[in-house]
Order: structure tokens, then C-alpha cells, then sequence
């Protein structure tokens, strides 16, 4: 269920309303220990790219089939990326973080994974732009924006020269500033392929230049408290 | 016009040029090339957010923008430009529109003797 939110509170199930205000007065007495979190369902769906391949060092694209160690990025968050910009509720958590509004702006700095036989095992560096939707304009490095981490097992299927698919699972472990405490799990699937128009074998080599992914899942914040 | 390139120009030396940077456009690898020889240049997944803008290409380090193209329907653009004259690695960068605060790079390797 999209959007579904429980706010957890640690007077839960008190219902008397005197009862409820001490347990708040008790809570705010209480230095740090806030028994507040936040859990829900969230979608995310974004592309990365091998931006001048073959001369970029930090990026490194698939051909479908082979094994060994590759990695995507997404452009910096100064960027118009049209998807990447209005590309998941996950760091809003579906809209209560203060100050934010659904689809939040993120990067996929990088989406990087190692192929065995087709398993994929890889990692992606969320890096959360801004907490609505659009490009940033405040000069900042995407390296010192929060971040989530997220970990995937995915198996691959090559359908064409043109076209790659995967499908599996992740897990979020947490994530720097105020993700830190973020933990969460669902499915991941997407697609390689190439965004340019003379495809991957005319144009790129056979390489897949691009991808585009979705996740959906489930999240928790114990740490969240707004 | 002269504000036009002054800006340009701005962006071009304040931009950063790390090869992980681009726009939501892309630009196809461009083939090693000989000096002077025409060097095909394309790009793709431009024009899909705000207005549709030229994509102005510029070299790294240079005070003069290399050509200007217009993105068509499908966000694709193509222009032939010239190959520096002196051989070595080559940078240019595609601005899409004036406000372009994350353009593309391609690396351009000229090869062989100068002409």
C-alpha cells in the first residue's frame, strides 16, 4: 500500500487524553530518548549512465553477458534529469520529513555490482539531492549530500544485444547525516540498454550504456523523530 | 550575444570538469581523429525538461564556443566540427541552453601528425 505510514509512539494505546499529554511531558523530560520512528512503503525509480566512456575512469559498462566488475552513475544533482529528479518518496518518508513534498530528487552515485554467471551483487550510493522535486541551484557537492546505501542480489537475463533485464532483492543498511538509522528491504528490477539512438551495437561498441531501475519496499526510521 | 558568451565562457571556467558530469543529455564516444578532420558529434536525451534550447559546444580552455546545434524532436542533436590542428586528448563540453549548471563531457583524442 503506497503511502501507507504508521508513526510509532510510545504512548500507544494510551487514549485518555491527560494520560497522552504526560506521556509527552514524560518523553520530552527524557534527554534523547525519544521513542518516535517512522515506517512505510516507498517506490524509487531512477537511470544511471557510463557518461564518455571509454575515457571515464569512474564508470564502467556491461555488455549483457560477461562477468566482472562494472559501474553507472547519475548525473550530478545540479543536472535536469527528468527522472532522477522527481524519483522516489523514500527520503521524504512519504512526506513527513519536515520541509519536504514527494518525489524527492536523487542520485545513483554509483550503481556499481559484480556479475558471476549472470547473479548480480552490487551496491547503490543514493545520494538524496533534495527533498522535492527538481535539480539543486545551492552549489554543494553531491558527495557531502546524505545518503542511502542500498545492497542487491539480482539475477540477470540478456534478451538481445540491445537490451539486458535483471530482478532481485535489497536490503537498506542505513545511510549517512540523517539516514544514518534508515534500515529497509523490497525488490529491485530494471533493464540495461542504450539511451542513444543508434542502440548499443551500432553506436557503443555493444556496451550498455544506460540502465534504468525501480525499487519497491518497505522502510523504517526509529531514529525519526520530526 | 557578448553576455551570451561572456556567460558561456563563465561556465566553462567555473564548471566543473570531472568526466562523471553531464546533464540528462548524453553524448555518443567519439572516435580517435586525425588534426583538422571533421569530428561527428552526437548527442541524445536532451530537451526534456523546460524549453527546448540549442546545446552550445565548447572546447575545454577555450574562449570560443566550437558550434551550436538544435535539438530536434526525439531530444537528438548531430554537427560535424573540426578536430584541433595539434594531435593530443581533447575535451568538449555541450551546454544545453545558457543555464546548463551540469554539462556533458566527451573526450576528443587527436592523433598523427600536425597539418
Amino acid at each position: 500500500m503506497p503511502g501507507e505510514v504508521l508513526v510509532k509512539r510510545r504512548a500507544q494505546g494510551i487514549s485518555n487524553s491527560s494520560a497522552t499529554a504526560l506521556a509527552i511531558a514524560a518523553a520530552l523530560a527524557t534527554t534523547g530518548a525519544s521513542a518516535q520512528g517512522v515506517e512505510g512503503t516507498f517506490g524509487l525509480a531512477a537511470m544511471v549512465h557510463t557518461p564518455d566512456w571509454p575515457n571515464n575512469a569512474q564508470v564502467a559498462p556491461w555488455d549483457g553477458k560477461s562477468d566482472g566488475e562494472f559501474a553507472y552513475r547519475a548525473i550530478p544533482c545540479a543536472g535536469n534529469a527528468p527522472m532522477n529528479n522527481i524519483s522516489s518518496n523514500l527520503p521524504t518518508y512519504n512526506g513527513l520529513m519536515p520541509d519536504s513534498r514527494s518525489p524527492a530528487s536523487t542520485r545513483s552515485h554509483p550503481f556499481k555490482f559484480n556479475v558471476k554467471a549472470g547473479q548480480m551483487t552490487g551496491s547503490i550510493a543514493l545520494t538524496v539531492c533534495k527533498l522535492t522535486p527538481g535539480p539543486t541551484n545551492d552549489g554543494r557537492p553531491d558527495s557531502e549530500r546524505d545518503r542511502i546505501d542500498i545492497e542487491f542480489t539480482a539475477t540477470s537475463m540478456r534478451r538481445t544485444p540491445e537490451e539486458t533485464t535483471f530482478s532481485g532483492t535489497f536490503v537498506i543498511p542505513g545511510g549517512t547525516g540523517r539516514y544514518a538509522k534508515l534500515a529497509g528491504s523490497g525488490t529491485i528490477r530494471g533493464y540495461f540498454m542504450c539511451f542513444d539512438p543508434k542502440g548499443c551495437v551500432e553506436g557503443n561498441k555493444g556496451m550498455l550504456r544506460d540502465m534504468q531501475y525501480v525499487l519497491e519496499g518497505r522502510f523504517k526510521d526509529p531514529g525519526f523523530n520530526p | 550575444m557578448l553576455r551570451a558568451l561572456s556567460f558561456i565562457l563563465g561556465l566553462a571556467v567555473a564548471a566543473s570538469f570531472s568526466t562523471m558530469a553531464g546533464a540528462c543529455g548524453q553524448l555518443a564516444p567519439i572516435e580517435a581523429t586525425k588534426p583538422g578532420h571533421l569530428i561527428h558529434v552526437r548527442g541524445y536525451g536532451y530537451g526534456f525538461e523546460g524549453a527546448t534550447r540549442p546545446i552550445i559546444l565548447v572546447w575545454e580552455g577555450t574562449k570560443v564556443n566550437a558550434a551550436e546545434a538544435a535539438i530536434d524532436a526525439n531530444g537528438d542533436f548531430s554537427v560535424e566540427i573540426t578536430a584541433p590542428m595539434i594531435p593530443g586528448e581533447y575535451k568538449l563540453i555541450a551546454y544545453e541552453g545558457l543555464d546548463d549548471a551540469a554539462p556533458v563531457t566527451v573526450t576528443v583524442r587527436v592523433v598523427g601528425p600536425s597539418i
